[in-house]
């Protein structure tokens, strides 16, 4: 069968056999990739350092009938190496990985994942706060997984909610009559961080940033919609 | 139907990493074509494995001995420890026989993906053993990729502290290895790490 290239970042790598890898990849156009990388950690030739995560490569793939795509050669396009400089970038990049590997789909031609994750590995190696950016993050996936965590209006009776009296009931903002009990109010402060954060573009995320107040707040709401919008605890997820 | 033992071993080979269904039944019926003893000695083998090798209680490495040889040997410099992830990189280290100071085996590298932090890798033995043992130099030998880097930047974190020299394993091109199909980032560690010549 005839082989492509396309852009991909490495989203997992499992060794296998003596000297293979089994690589997930997220594409731009096809979502997510498994592939076998043969003699991967063996060879350096035609992987060179390139077959690794924050890095961007154009991936030569070719497809097999009855199984898993064949890695065939890796070419780097940028490594965002200034990550693994810095411990607190290094954990964050880290997450940013797994939840881009969580929240993709095979055979998905929507390139929001992975225009993402890129935006957020450039942030990072540009110096971005890690904190926010993981925050920023963090709310624009379980936006992108249908669940927008502020719109403005509650979403039990459609009304305008008033100062105060906001919500977080599972994955969406309700008005107090609405809510259940139990249930946690956030201030007007940590729902505009939210709108802003999920509206702002992915060129523009470390621009944002997001007090360790407001973080405060935001920071078990976020995970839990996260966590409720993957379907699944992500390993990196109790760092942060 | 499979009769239960050959059912019960394919189970038991499947559980061995990189070993799936296909293999499994491979190995199985390798097994039962082969003769008595060599079968036997196979059993033998895996049972003696588990009863008589352990970690070095210094270095971490497996062994048969409470100390393990290279730790218990008069020929090593045991104020130099080279710190790596797994036995497979020592024993690497080890046939390239460049290395005559002592170990310490992390037991893995921080990779918060898979749920390993820092906590779970052997640096607060390795810190005890700085303290006790008159070290000098420790040389950071983890793996020249994205976890293996950050898991020398938190034993680096972790060792400023003392009055030891870190030392990091020099990184670039392969042996081997074509300066023509190296790539940028590659090529770009190779010219960090440049020594005098
Ligand atoms: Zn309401
Ligand atoms: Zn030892």
């Amino acid at each position: 069968m005839r082989t492509s290239t396309t852009k991909a970042f490495v989203l997992r790598m499992i060794p296998y056999r003596d000297a293979d890898m089994v690589c997930t990849l997220l594409t731009r156009t096809e979502g997510k990739i498994s592939a076998m990388a043969r003699g991967a950690r063996r060879s350096k030739r035609r992987f060179g350092g390139a077959l690794d995560y924050f890095c961007l490569v154009e991936a030569e793939l070719r497809p097999s009938k009855s199984g898993m795509a064949s890695l065939t050669s890796v070419n780097l396009i940028s490594s965002y190496s200034r990550i693994t400089e810095d411990v607190e970038r290094f954990t964050a990049a880290s997450h940013i990985v797994e939840v881009s590997r969580l929240a993709s789909k095979e055979g998905d031609p929507s390139p929001q994942p992975f225009d993402l994750l890129q935006a957020s590995l450039e942030a990072l190696q540009g110096g971005g706060d890690p904190k926010s950016l993981v925050r920023i993050f963090q709310i624009k996936t379980v936006a992108h997984l249908g669940y927008a965590l502020a719109g403005g209006h509650c979403t039990g009776c459609g009304g305008p909610i008033g100062d105060g009296e906001t919500h977080l009931s599972d994955l969406s903002l309700v008005c107090s009559s609405c809510a259940p009990r139990m249930s946690k109010t956030i201030t007007q402060g940590a729902v505009k961080t939210l709108e802003a954060a999920q509206r702002i573009p992915y060129s523009r995320m470390s621009t944002l940033s997001i007090t360790p107040t407001l973080d405060q707040q935001l920071g078990p709401l976020v995970q839990n919609a996260l966590t409720r919008a993957l379907g699944a605890t992500p390993n990196s997820l109790d760092i942060f | 139907m499979i009769a239960g033992p050959i059912r019960q071993l394919i189970k038991e080979f499947q559980r061995l990493p990189g070993v799936g269904e296909k293999t499994a039944f491979r190995l199985v019926m390798h097994v039962l074509e082969s003769p008595q003893p060599q079968a036997q000695a196979l059993a033998d083998a895996l049972v003696e494995i588990k009863q008589r090798i352990r970690p070095c209680s210094r270095c971490f490495q497996m062994t048969e001995e409470e100390v393990c040889a290279i730790c218990a040997s008069p020929k090593r410099d045991s104020s130099v420890i080279c710190v790596v992830e797994d036995q497979a990189s020592l024993m690497a280290i080890e046939r390239a026989r460049q290395f005559y100071g002592i170990y310490h085996v992390l037991g893995g590298r921080v990779s918060p993906m898979e749920g390993v932090g820092p906590g779970d890798l052997r640096i607060a033995e390795l810190l005890k053993r700085i303290e006790g043992e008159g070290v000098k130099e420790v040389v950071v030998a983890t793996n020249p990729n994205v976890e293996g880097e950050a898991t020398a930047l938190y034993l680096k974190r972790a060792l400023e502290p003392y009055d030891v020299e870190i030392t990091r394993i020099a990184r670039g091109i392969p042996m081997g290895g074509d300066l023509e199909y190296s790539d940028a980032l590659t090529l770009g560690r190779a010219f960090e790490g440049r020594m005098k010549y």
